[in-house]
């Protein structure tokens, strides 16, 4: 039976590099910057392993009965890991703190095993060849684990399952010493117990593992994940690296802390400006407060109703240090009102008019959004606008998405307002458009707030004026019962790994 | 060796512990897996009626009458027939009128639900745009705001009601097709064969027979009564295709599955005047859709139903089923059992029955009919579930069909909302049974519980989505023991013939079945007549 035992050796081996693997793969999918991820996991686990070697020494009697118990621990540790730092991820503060802390746990006891296993051993096979043979087991393992895990076992398991699936390993080299070695050992019953319970554990874990799995392997973003949250109408997520944050929703970048003055001052000054005596505003989308920003730097300005559908958008835009920094607290503003609710339902209950309308949804690259672009709701905003009020939406690239650009221009102007589209340059976004609607004619502003970074009275004059490779292009206009806008996206954006 | 790892032998008795344990779990596995199975997580509601709607097939004693009211015009069924006759009888101030429903709801087959979710059809869940020459039944969709007005004369239908994009699709040999006409790799003389019958029924839609009537149009009634086409009434749709030598399998499915959407019948058991009325009658014209656009609504007709009860003087008496008529000097008297099974009377001037004849010659058995119609049993399944179940591949559309099924797919209740998409939303499938005697179905159908009629829908749906079952939450039966009738050759138009104006003094038959075609338009239109007999002076 020495071949089934130097067997262990080599599973035991095998899990070891997993783990090590999986916390250096994890770390460098949620934190960003592989080479530090990896490096330091490797570091922290090697030194783990060292610590474990020289503790093994304290282990003087009962060497099988603590081989079994490192085996189940290892197994549990090891096996959940995964789970338990995705799951940790969004909650704890010092998220690196605790990744280094489970990483130094599993490689201490995988420091450990080997040393035990020498020991137990040790009298019964000559000790060269017993060095030899172990060595050997150990080193295939690591061989047969490196290839395996990125040719097998991420692809099609993923590394939360991954890790389970070799807890369950761990687990099986304990039961199966439990089980051959019965008659020599008297086992305590609860060693078997906690063996069964614990391979219950990552079995139940391995069977639900995989919904967890299918979220991990869709990020890939290569910065600093800084927040995450999936709320049930998207997913939000920030990242950082250096001075720069970016706002993703749903993989789609919205903004990047570097430029997004470039947007918010094209989207909200051109128009804003042009209005003599503006009262009340009406923000749609826009829970990152940015637009509110733009429109707080206008005195006149008494009321902000920002209609967002998604409460936590807004509550952690209006809490976290760094972000309200970036909005400079425009959300806890007192002449802000937040509304969570979804923007169709809202106007087509709402009767109250604005003078000015902000319409900043996220492009229409499905159905559902497709329909915040559609006749029916321009309809409604019309009734929401005040007769020389003004009202601006953001219109995808016309550079990019021209069709669709101009089909919004088409629709809004089916609806019965008079367009006046422009367009600027963001560098995280590219040439950028946006549409001016309104009752009466618009009238570019004389002047603008003071201390603006971007838009001034030279750089509007630019703004309206279209190139050919993204001028007006005749197209249908965007109703609910044939929805182009999202077929004229799906068609422009397909060309974009977007 | 005789160190703690040079095990030898297993003895015999570790080894009995062993396969017993193993064998053990084993079998505790494969029970809690089965039983797993058997315990669905969510709840299966049935609903049948049946028992309400078959008290007519008792014996009535009148003894104990708890009231006695009158009224000058009882009108007997809360379905579109007679929710459109009372419509029609407040426009001319004539609401001496009452209701009398033996369901919990108004609606008959157009009646609907709804959960925490959204409201959902029980039966009948959209209206094609309607035909342009139909001006009773415009003005009616002007006054509910569904027409919201006309453009170079033609209706501008509220867009909120029109089928939103993406509208249908049909998953052929693995894949979802946009539409729900079967393309997708399709042979050459398949899709030949499908291209010469839907011109066929283009020709049709315009044309007019000798009468110089068309063909075909609604209300049925004013149809051609040209012989050369009444004829096709007599023979099957089946046999009418085969002559034209119409054949394949894409054209086949797709003939039967819109007799069985609409009839509840497949090809070869409807008349081919019927199955051609289906595909050619429709050729409405709006300013801002297509000609073939439908109108829909979360809770399907339901939405028509609560905007003619909106529209209604009177309230409607539900739970009220009328147990036996007696013809008197002057009118009529009414038995009707209430909720608590409580006897009501009714005298009344003049009665209309918006019920079917079978159900008329059980309650006023003088009254004798050669011809009843026959109606098949559907279940319609209101299922709550995850969104994402339903778009593995492509976006969810409204209609969802599968090719080659025997049952009829489903619609997504929540399309028409204008809200972003929900993770939860309800979905409505719809099954029709006609392989057998519609008296040997029901009773297939009543001997099957929840579970069993459940599993029949799952195994359809399970087809197009492999992992359905675990994301759904609800599910509420309604099962039709009567679906509509059936245009069966020679219903239509012989039996028109036979029975037309057999109505006795004060009398007047409403229901589709009058008609031969449960849609809608037909209701509507027996709604609008019978109120036009009684304002006409039959008697009122």
């Amino acid at each position: 039976m020495k071949n089934l035992y130097f067997f262990s050796v080599f599973v035991v081996a095998t899990c070891g590099l997993i783990y090590e693997l999986v916390a250096g793969a994890l770390a460098s999918y949620l934190l960003g910057d592989s080479v530090t991820q990896f490096s330091t996991i490797i570091g922290c686990y090697l030194f783990a392993m060292g610590v474990g070697s020289y503790l093994s020494k304290f282990i003087k009697q009962n060497l099988v009965n603590f081989f079994v118990k490192v085996e189940i621990l290892i197994g549990l540790f090891g096996g959940l890991s995964a789970a338990i730092l995705f799951l940790l991820f969004d909650q704890v503060s010092s998220f690196r703190l605790v990744l280094y802390i489970i990483v130094f746990i599993i490689g201490m006891f995988v420091g450990i095993e080997i040393p035990l296993i020498m020991r137990i051993l040790k009298d019964e096979i000559e000790f060269n060849d017993l060095v030899s043979k172990i060595f050997s087991f150990d080193y295939i393992g690591a061989l047969f684990a490196s290839l395996l895990f990125p040719l097998v076992l991420v692809p099609h398991l993923g590394l939360i399952r991954t890790a389970l699936l070799f807890g369950m390993l761990n687990v099986g080299v304990a039961f199966f010493t439990l089980v051959y070695f019965q008659k020599r050992y008297n086992w305590s019953k609860s060693l078997l117990v906690s063996a069964i319970f614990s391979f219950g554990v990552l079995f139940v874990a391995f069977v639900l593992g995989e919904r967890l799995t299918d979220w991990v392997e869709n990020m890939s973003y290569g910065d600093k994940v800084v927040y995450s949250h999936s709320t049930s109408y998207q997913k939000i997520l920030i990242t950082q690296a250096g001075d720069e944050t970016k706002l993703f929703l749903n993989g789609n970048l919205q903004f990047s802390s570097r430029d997004e003055y470039r947007y918010h001052e094209s989207l909200v000054h051109p128009a804003l400006a042009a209005l003599s005596n503006p009262v009340n505003v009406l923000i749609f989308g826009g829970g990152d407060g940015l637009a509110a920003r733009e429109i707080l730097k206008y005195p006149s300005v008494q009321k902000i109703v920002l209609v967002d559908l998604d409460r936590k958008m807004t509550e952690i835009f209006s809490k976290n240090d760094f972000l309200t920094k970036l909005n400079q607290h425009s959300l806890s503003s007192e002449k802000l009102e937040i509304v969570n609710q979804d923007a169709f339902i809202w106007i087509k209950e709402n009767k109250l008019k604005f003078d000015f309308i902000v319409v900043d949804f996220p492009d229409p690259a499905n159905f559902s959004l497709g329909k915040l672009y559609s006749l029916t709701f321009y309809r409604y905003l019309l009734n929401t606008l005040n007769e020389g009020g003004l009202a601006v939406i953001q219109s995808t690239s016309p550079y990019v998405a021209r069709k669709s650009f101009w089909c919004i221009d088409q629709t809004l102007r089916e609806a019965g307002f008079l367009t006046n589209p422009y367009h600027s340059y963001v560098p995280s976004f590219g040439e950028w458009g946006y549409i001016i609607a309104s009752k009466e004619s618009y009238k570019k502003p004389l002047k603008f707030p003071p201390d603006l970074k971007f838009v001034s009275i030279d750089t509007l004059k630019s703004f309206f004026e279209f190139p050919s490779d993204m001028n007006y292009v005749n197209v249908a206009s965007n109703k609910l019962n044939n929805q182009n806008l999202v077929k004229y996206f799906e068609d422009e954006w397909a060309v974009y790994a977007h | 060796m005789s160190g703690p790892f040079t095990h030898t032998k297993l003895n015999r008795r570790r080894l009995l512990i062993l396969a017993g344990t193993a064998s053990l779990g084993v079998l505790t596995y494969s029970f809690l897996k089965e039983r797993y199975k058997s315990i669905r997580k969510f709840k299966i509601l049935k609903d049948e009626n049946s028992a309400r709607g078959h008290l007519v097939r008792e014996e009535f004693d009148a003894n104990q009458i708890h009231s006695s009211t009158e009224v000058e015009t009882l009108i007997v069924g809360g379905g579109i027939s007679g929710l459109t006759t009372a419509y029609f009888l407040d426009q001319s101030k004539k609401s001496n009128y009452k209701i009398l429903e033996a369901d919990q709801r108004p609606g008959g087959n157009s009646a609907s639900g709804g959960n925490e979710v959204s409201q959902f059809p029980l039966g009948a869940h959209y209206l094609p745009i309607i035909r342009n020459d139909d001006a009773a039944l415009m003005s009616f969709l002007v006054d509910i705001g569904v027409v919201t007005g006309f453009k170079n004369d033609l209706p501008i239908y509220n867009e909120e009601f029109l089928c939103q994009v993406p509208s249908e699709r049909l998953f052929i040999k693995g894949r979802w097709q946009e539409g729900l006409v079967p393309q997708y790799a399709g042979s050459v003389t398949e899709l030949a064969m499908i291209t010469e019958f839907l011109a066929l029924t283009k020709k049709l839609r315009g044309q007019k027979g000798r009468d110089g009537r068309y063909l075909f149009t609604i209300p049925l009634d004013k149809s051609s009564q040209d012989v050369e086409w009444i004829e096709l009434d007599r023979i099957s749709f089946r046999d009418y295709l085969d002559r034209k030598e119409l054949r394949g399998e894409y054209l086949n499915w797709y003939i039967n599955y819109c007799c069985r959407d609409d009839f509840g019948i497949d090809a070869g058991q409807t008349s081919a005047w019927a199955g051609l009325h289906y595909f050619c009658s429709r050729n409405g014209k709006a300013a801002n859709a297509e000609s073939q656009a439908v109108l829909t609504w979360p809770q399907g007709n339901g939405f028509l139903v609560q905007q003619l009860v909106a529209k209604l003087s009177q309230k409607i008496q539900t739970e009220a089923t009328v147990r036996k008529v007696v013809k008197k000097d002057h009118g009529y008297e009414v038995y009707y059992s209430d909720g608590e099974l409580n006897t009501h009377l009714i005298n009344c001037k003049n009665l209309v029955y918006a019920i079917p004849k079978a159900v008329v010659s059980r309650i006023q058995p003088e009254l004798k009919f050669n011809h009843k119609a026959e109606s098949y049993p559907w279940i319609v399944a209101n299922i709550k579930l995850m969104r994402a179940a339903l778009e593995e591949k492509t976006a969810l559309n409204w209609d969802n069909v599968r090719f080659g099924s025997e049952a009829l797919g489903y619609v997504n209740s929540c399309h028409q909302l204008l809200q972003q998409n929900a993770e939860e939303i309800n979905i409505t499938f719809y099954y029709s049974f006609s392989a057998k005697t519609p008296t040997e179905l029901r009773k297939e159908l009543s001997q099957r519980n929840e579970n069993e009629l459940f599993d029949l829908i799952l195994q359809e749906l399970v087809k197009m989505h492999p992992h359905i079952e675990s994301s759904i939450s609800a599910v509420s039966l309604k099962i039709h023991g009567h679906g509509m009738v059936a245009p069966k050759p020679g219903y239509i138009w012989d039996k028109r013939i036979q029975n037309r104006d057999q109505e006795p003094a004060g009398l007047i038959f409403a229901h589709t079945e009058r008609a031969g075609i449960s849609i809608f338009e037909e209701a509507f239109h027996q709604g609008l007549l019978a109120a036009q007999k009684l304002l006409n002076g039959k008697t009122v």
